[in-house]
């Protein structure tokens, strides 16, 4: 993960964390390496619109990925993003449920 | 919230100081609270002139334009500096290592492998900026 960031960011990319992934992963402010890997980061937040077409994604999809990886897929289709993950299967499948292709990296 | 709730709040409020009260309000209180400052600044005429036609291809402002090049520029720049720091205590990437990732950003259509002359940092930054997203952690 900090190999491709690094390299992602070299490149002139900042890689868009959504807001929901966030949650998941943060506990208080003394996390020193997520504060690093956040700071190049774009956060995508989570409004009733993008919100309402993560549910529409959740809805479609034959298995039940959760409500963070239907807002991580939804917001991947929508930017044309790459998604770097640990849940490639769940994030397919989202795509998946609508017809779309999303390109994933897994980790 | 119910009225006695409220009540005790407004006591509690009452009690304190300003900048106590101002530590519950919502971080988006303060996001929306930048001001503006006018500087004056040099800029290439080839780039300004560049930047005017840019604007209005994106029906926006050059004022607009530049704030938003320049906030990507700094938190690229906040990146791999944090990213430096990362590997002063776990130690540097290997030069395999690093063909790995880029042959997989390159796969994905992540970003452009070549340099960006007008974008790079400090010799002693030994990275480059600039661009739109086009990846998503998760």
């Amino acid at each position: 993960m900090w190999l491709l960031h690094k390299r992602a960011l070299g490149r002139g990319v900042r890689p868009v964390v959504p807001a929901g992934v966030i949650t998941e992963v943060y506990r208080s402010g003394q996390q020193v390496n997520l504060t690093r890997l956040l700071s190049g980061c774009r956060i995508d937040p989570l409004d009733e619109s993008t919100a309402k077409a993560a549910g529409i994604l959740l809805g479609n999809c034959s298995t039940n990925p959760g409500a963070v990886d239907a807002s991580v897929a939804e917001g991947a289709l929508r930017r044309g993003d790459a998604v770097v993950t640990g849940n490639a299967s769940h994030l397919r499948a989202l795509a998946d449920g609508v017809g779309r292709k999303l390109e994933v990296i897994p980790m | 919230m119910p009225e006695d709730r409220v009540t005790a709040v407004r006591e509690r409020t009452a009690d304190k100081g300003a900048s106590e009260i101002a530590m519950v309000l919502p971080w988006s209180y303060y996001g929306s609270m930048s001001t503006v400052v006018k500087k004056s600044v040099s800029v290439p005429d080839a780039i300004w002139a560049a930047a005017e036609a840019e604007a209005a291809r994106s029906n926006t402002t050059v004022s607009a334009l530049i704030a938003d090049a320049l906030e990507n520029l700094l938190a690229i720049r906040a990146g791999l500096r944090a990213v430096q720091e990362w590997e002063r205590e776990h130690g540097e990437f290997t030069a395999a290592e690093i063909a790995e990732a880029d042959a997989i950003l390159d796969a994905a259509g992540v970003g452009e492998p070549s340099e960006r002359p007008d974008l790079r940092l400090r010799r002693s930054d030994r990275c480059r900026a600039g661009g739109p997203p086009h990846v998503a952690l998760a």
